[in-house]
């Protein structure tokens, strides 16, 4: 009489048990990519925009495997990027603000090596959204740009100099900077090269908003910034920077003003929480709506070069006297792209310059070296089949390959002859790739299962057909490969032999965020 | 049912009918006695020739038995009625001597042809019981008897089967519990169960009630996971088991019999994808295992479904409790890439599965 109720009981403790051990379904590996991943010297770090994840796939073998080095990442990862100057990258991510259910994350820069190793660098609870490194990738500079209603109160002109040669925990490594005194919201921050100021290289960070430049001594960062107020009556908008290569100067253009203001620095006494130096400025005239500047020359006989699209102008200026040559432009132009070669009618190799504007047919060649002699013979203006859109430059191989609303066309800069290409889509600046070593262009439309190729020298073109739509195309120049990324949840990526570009010689990869996802989670 | 309540009504008859064969002179006698009036006294019953009545009305006739008694009856049909039910009416119509007479049947037969009003008492015929009729009467009996007893020996005898149920049939729930976090991406989580199937057979006995069986199974599990990768694809995780196992049985008592369980085995794992990954493919990959387990049959006495005839002897029904620890290989999942594209395809590995942990087992089966 008691065996079925035993029984039964048994079995009810067993199905409960069942029951009772039921987990909630994790989380899924769904990969949302940030832009396009950051190619280092072996490999690709994928990082999430959704998930708190950043993958480092290896495409260094000859046969990748699909296996990832998954980096966890603080919240809200919003820009990724290569150090500069290192096999290293670097994600922001902006953090959280406290809720019902999750704490607050602060911002966080994060420093990822080639063994996935991260050093996370926090930098407050401000949603920083940009970063501008050095040119030796030593400093980067993390700031806010546009507006933001993530945070109760927020200053705006916050900024944090991380120094990535340190440890996140050593002294001086992260360094919080609010420019005092500063009546308007930065726009923009740029870090120069080293310059010989008051007898001490120093590298400054140059801080661009409504009215002002701001100047920090990254060197002295416990200093006070200089601020110089560019016009007292209006928001002129500076813009552009252009740092001089053989002089501590360097050059200020704004959107909404004729003058092209010239920063020179000199030896200032100052109390201890001061700058020990001060820039005198010098507003050369710029034309009538400048739009470009650039530098060209070296030392004395450094000159600046500007395009005034209103006035419809090319100006040469000679900073130490002032003194302007200004030529008149068939078209006005916008852009400036300098380069060195020669020209039809001169064989010397000097600097010359290409001048074009978007949404212009007309392109035109200017030779800025003694601009002053036989003007008209220094311009040339070239009519292309349909307005440029873009630009993109091939100067080690004397060409300009022209993205253009219908196709490209690839410009002999020595000879000055176009190539018109015919594309199936409009190309962005960022579409094409380059291959120095086998002068060979690569394009990868968005949505396309195919990769196009067109041969420099002998503008021959042909295409490869991929398995998968393109997402975007990563060059891996060192190890003699294209990397083709695709738009796929699980992660996909195809290598492409630059020496051997067929499908036979191309190898996927594919499903590498996906890779050991039975053992996440396994101490 | 009906065969056995006419062997009891027939068994009944029977025990009726030899009483009644043992008392009918006695009756008999007593009978006329009442009829008479006068005082019954103990006689030997006349010999059959002569008294076909008496045969009738007290032997009850086995037909056998009164040869003579089928003239009688001819002649007279109060006597041809059924035994008993004779010697009555004869002697309620007042011939009592038809039954009691040697000789008196060729009397009753006049008798019955005379009207009745002019029926007068017949006299009184005084019995004679010859010492052969009544061994004659005993003889009968006895060989009705012997008849009888043989009757029954014909019948099959009960006989008692071997009740020892050496093999075993068994329907199983195996519900493994899982510790690898891998499995959190499964429909189960943290369990799997198996269905199964097994045979064992009892192979030695190494003491009065212990026994030694050998056993062979066969399981199957299934898992799923809607959303491994993403909302969108998912993955079928299935596998077939074969296990082999030596288990100990102690007999303790006549329903629940504790025991011991070594076994072990392989199973084949397939990982299939569907959604946005179904075009992956995995490998079937293999992992051997070795458990222990202890646990109860409970299970029918022994003999409860045997027949008369010793059939079904050593049929039982049972339920079966194990738990035990089961240690097996990891298995590691390779996906490869889809067939038919241009450019080979590298898949990932999915990492392992660790499956070693504490199971428990319940099974349904059946001893024969």
């Amino acid at each position: 009489m008691m065996r079925k109720p035993l029984v039964s009981t048994l079995f009810t403790c067993l199905l409960a048990t069942l029951a009772a051990c039921r987990e909630d379904d994790p989380p899924p590996v769904f990969v949302e990519l940030l832009g396009r991943p950051v190619a280092l010297d072996d490999q690709l770090l994928f990082t999430d925009a959704r998930q708190q994840y950043a993958y480092l796939l290896d495409v260094a073998a000859a046969e990748p495997k699909a296996e990832t080095i998954r980096i966890g990442l603080p919240p809200r990862a919003v820009v990724t990027e290569r150090r500069r100057e290192h096999d290293e990258a670097l994600v922001l991510c902006s953090g959280r603000r406290a809720d019902g259910a999750r704490d607050a994350a602060p911002a966080a820069l994060v420093r990822i090596t080639t063994e996935g190793q991260s050093h996370v660098y926090e930098l407050g609870t401000t949603p920083f959204n940009a970063v501008t490194q050095s040119e030796d990738g030593r400093y980067a500079i993390v700031y806010r740009t546009g507006t933001t209603d993530s945070r109760t109160l927020d200053n705006p002109n916050e900024l944090v100099v991380v120094d990535l040669d340190k440890l996140p925990d050593a002294a001086g490594a992260v360094t919080r900077k609010t420019p005092d005194g500063l009546g308007h919201t930065l726009t923009r921050v740029l870090v120069s090269p080293t310059l010989r100021i008051a007898e001490q290289d120093r590298r400054l960070l140059v801080v661009l908003s409504a009215a002002e430049v701001t100047l920090f001594d990254l060197t002295h960062l416990d200093r006070r910034a200089t601020i110089v107020q560019l016009d007292e009556s209006r928001q002129i908008e500076p813009e552009q920077v252009v740092w001089s290569k053989s002089n501590p100067t360097l050059y200020v253009r704004a959107r909404s003003s004729d003058n092209i203001f010239m920063f020179r620095f000199e030896a200032h006494d100052n109390d201890a929480l001061g700058n020990d130096f001060r820039p005198t400025i010098n507003p050369l005239s710029g034309g009538d709506g400048p739009r470009d500047i650039a530098l060209f020359g070296t030392g004395s006989a450094e000159r600046l070069l500007v395009v005034a699209e209103q006035s419809s102008q090319v100006l040469v200026i000679d900073p130490s006297s002032s003194k302007t040559t200004a030529l008149a432009l068939q078209k006005p132009a916008q852009r400036i792209l300098l380069f060195e070669g020669v020209s039809p009618s001169d064989t010397r190799v000097q600097t010359r310059a290409l001048l074009y504007s978007e949404k212009q047919q007309a392109i035109t060649f200017v030779d800025p070296e003694d601009l002053s002699e036989s003007p008209e013979e220094k311009l040339e203006t070239i009519q292309v089949s349909s307005p440029v859109t873009g630009l993109f430059p091939l100067l080690a191989e004397g060409r300009v390959m022209l993205l253009q609303m219908q196709g490209v066309t690839l410009l002999n800069l020595g000879e000055r002859t176009l190539t018109p290409i015919s594309a199936s889509a409009v190309l962005t600046q960022e579409a094409p790739l380059f291959d120095s070593e086998r002068k060979r262009l690569w394009v990868g439309l968005s949505q396309q299962p195919w990769i196009g190729t067109l041969d420099i020298e002998s503008g021959m073109t042909d295409e490869i057909r991929l398995d998968a739509a393109v997402h975007s195309l990563v060059p891996l120049l060192g190890l003699g490969r294209l990397a083709v990324v695709h738009a796929d949840a699980l992660g996909y990526v195809t290598l492409v032999d630059l020496e051997r570009p067929a499908p036979e010689h191309a190898i996927s990869v594919r499903g590498f965020f996906s890779s050991n996802i039975f053992d996440r989670g396994r101490r | 049912m009906k065969a056995g309540r006419a062997r009891f009504a027939g068994r009944v008859w029977g025990a009726a009918l030899l009483v009644a064969a043992a008392y009918a002179p006695t009756r008999s006698v007593d009978a006329q006695a009442a009829v008479s009036g006068e005082p019954a006294a103990p006689v030997p019953s006349p010999p059959a020739a002569q008294t076909p009545a008496a045969t009738a009305s007290a032997v009850a006739a086995p037909v056998e038995s009164a040869p003579a008694g089928t003239t009688a009856a001819t002649d007279a049909p109060a006597a041809s009625a059924a035994p008993g039910a004779v010697a009555q009416p004869a002697a309620a119509a007042d011939a009592p001597a038809a039954s009691a007479e040697p000789g008196a049947a060729a009397q009753a037969a006049e008798s019955t042809q005379a009207p009745a009003s002019a029926r007068a008492p017949a006299p009184r015929a005084r019995r004679r019981w010859s010492a052969a009729d009544v061994a004659r009467i005993r003889a009968e009996l006895a060989a009705q008897r012997a008849a009888k007893a043989a009757a029954r020996k014909r019948r099959k005898p009960r006989v008692y089967g071997d009740a020892g149920a050496a093999n075993m049939l068994g329907f199983e729930l195996l519900g493994s519990f899982r510790r690898d976090v891998g499995y959190e991406h499964f429909e189960r989580g943290a369990t799997s169960v198996r269905l199964g199937v097994f045979g064992s057979r009892d192979v030695l006995t190494l003491a009065p009630k212990l026994i030694a069986s050998l056993e062979l199974g066969v399981g199957f599990e299934h898992d799923s996971a809607k959303r491994l990768f993403d909302a969108s694809s998912g993955a079928k995780l299935d596998s077939q088991t074969l296990h082999g196992g030596l288990t100990l049985r102690w007999d303790a008592l006549s329903c629940v019999s504790p025991l011991l369980r070594a076994w072990g085995g392989a199973s084949l794992f397939q990982l299939t994808f569907s959604g946005s990954a179904r075009d992956f493919e995995t490998e079937r990959t293999s992992s051997r295992f070795g458990a222990l387990g202890a646990g109860f049959l409970f299970h029918t006495p022994a003999r409860t479904f045997e027949s008369r005839g010793g059939r079904f002897s050593s049929f039982g029904l049972g339920v079966l409790i194990e738990a035990g620890y089961a240690w097996r290989s990891p298995v590691d999942f390779e996906i490869s890439g889809a067939e038919g594209r241009a450019i080979r395809v590298i898949g990932p590995s999915l990492g392992g599965l660790a499956l070693s942990g504490p199971y428990l087992r319940s099974a349904f089966v059946v001893r024969m």
